[in-house]
């Protein structure tokens, strides 16, 4: 009788535990449910907020992106005049270029071809150098200083600049302004010249006398943030002191010894210097 | 939070974080040249919204990627999660762009295109760049958001869990492990 009584309350207790774990497991999946709907709930109210945050985002960058940032440039009529030559060389004395061997000629005359385009602060950064050789050869007109905002980098703006000489023929391309707006285009010749000699694509691309620059000549650090003024002057005074002098006088002895050595050292004036002579010694 | 606190204690992932954050930064600024290498040495154009842009974006993809490893192996990462981090990789890619990008010439010369249709494509790129990154520091943050409420919810979940054995069916084991070791 004893038995069966101990029997029953056992098997009572069983079914109570039973009863109780399958309570729990139900508790849990309720709150396991709960949880899920929780997080469904935040992630869609997440999901409106950060779509209608991403729509105001895109809508001003896109805004921002289409207006450009060229309002407020003034640019002001400046001499091409960068100073007397100096000895400054390179080192290697061929500066960044590559020999490539394509001479581009025009009218009989060597072509430097120059392509850029204005929102480039590298392409900014060589303008220096050209003008400096360029100027020893030929004369500049119309020259302005663009606004001190080709990439924060001060530079000569040469798309309304005409330049005349008698040993060198001068091309310079910017395909597109500050604001990204097309400005130059490319002839069908150009664009060969492109491809073949800038397979990357990359700007600026100089090329002269067989010799080709692509990207910067020297360390643009040393020029940004520089007053386009300050740069000028300094160079016209020829502070040998001066490492972004010396560096932009490098690279133009540089140019003015590819141009020398493609227009058969012409003029002599200009090519029978040292510097030049010495530059050329190297040349292929 | 609780997820972010989670993944964060382990000083490991701190530091991948940190490797990803600093990798993604320099890969940034060199594709922007911004961080310019040439025969000069290393020097830097001061470039501040390219700079700012390209901190967010790695800060972004640091802080997230060792949220998404976690993820990963408690099997709690959802395609929308990696894509996000990956897309958002990409169009930050896309965006720093400057004068003589380095991924997609690459690209599109393998695929035959010629220079100047480069060229174009490039200023294009660099025209939308502000878009482009706005559009990369949306997915990346979205992805993070996302990640840090997979991972909280895998955390609740796993607390209710009558033993946290049953969450090793979900897979990651030791992350389980190592999720539940620091509660």
């Amino acid at each position: 009788m004893r038995n069966t009584t101990s029997d029953a309350r056992v098997t009572n207790q069983r079914k109570r535990d039973k009863q109780s774990r399958k309570l729990r497991q139900q508790e849990l999946q309720r709150e396991n449910e709960l949880a899920r709907q929780t997080a469904r709930r935040k992630r869609f109210g997440l999901r409106i907020g950060g779509g209608v945050l991403a729509a105001v985002a895109m809508a001003i960058a896109l805004f921002l992106a289409l207006r450009g940032n060229a309002t407020g440039v003034s640019e002001n009529a400046v001499a091409a005049s960068l100073g007397a030559p100096t000895s400054d060389i390179p080192s290697p004395p061929i500066g960044a270029f590559n020999h490539v061997g394509t001479l581009l000629h025009q009218g009989g005359k060597p072509k430097l071809l120059f392509i850029g385009a204005q929102y480039c602060p590298h392409c900014a950064g060589q303008r220096w150098a050209i003008v400096k050789a360029l100027d020893q050869f030929g004369t500049f007109s119309n020259v302005t200083s663009s606004a001190n905002d080709d990439g924060t980098i001060p530079t000569f703006n040469l798309h309304d600049a005409s330049y005349t000489s008698k040993y060198v023929a001068f091309i310079h391309k910017d395909t597109e302004d500050r604001s990204h707006q097309p400005l130059d285009s490319l002839s069908s010749d150009q664009q060969a010249i492109f491809s073949q000699l800038d397979p990357s694509a990359g700007i600026p691309l100089i090329t002269v006398g067989g010799y080709t620059l692509l990207g910067d000549g020297y360390d643009l650090s040393l020029i940004q943030g520089k007053a386009f003024n300050v740069v000028q002057h300094a160079m016209q005074r020829g502070t040998r002191s001066d490492p972004l002098v010396s560096a932009i006088n490098g690279e133009a002895n540089s140019i003015t010894a590819f141009i020398c050595h493609a227009d058969k050292m012409q003029p002599q004036m200009v090519c029978s210097r040292p510097v030049i002579r010495s530059i050329v010694s190297h040349l292929q | 939070m609780a997820a972010l606190r989670l993944v964060y204690r382990n000083p490991w992932n701190v530091l991948l974080a940190l490797g990803a954050f600093v990798a993604m930064a320099v890969f940034y600024l060199w594709s922007s040249e911004v961080l310019v290498i040439g025969g000069h040495g290393v020097s830097i154009l001061v470039h501040t919204q390219y700079i700012a842009a390209a901190l967010v974006m790695a800060l972004s993809f640091g802080l997230l990627l060792p949220l998404l490893v976690c993820a990963i192996r408690l099997a709690a990462a959802s395609v929308a999660h990696s894509g996000g981090t990956a897309l958002g990789a990409v169009f930050g890619t896309l965006s720093m762009t400057c004068c003589a990008p380095v991924v997609l010439p690459a690209i599109l010369s393998f695929l035959g295109f010629s220079g100047t249709s480069i060229l174009s494509v490039n200023e294009t790129l660099n025209r939308f760049w502000l878009p482009l990154a706005t559009i990369s520091i949306i997915l990346l943050t979205y992805a993070l958001v996302s990640v840090v409420q997979s991972l909280n919810l895998q955390c609740s979940l796993e607390e209710s869990s009558p033993d946290v054995e049953s969450a090793d069916r979900t897979g990651g084991k030791s992350a389980v492990r190592e999720l539940a070791s620091h509660r």
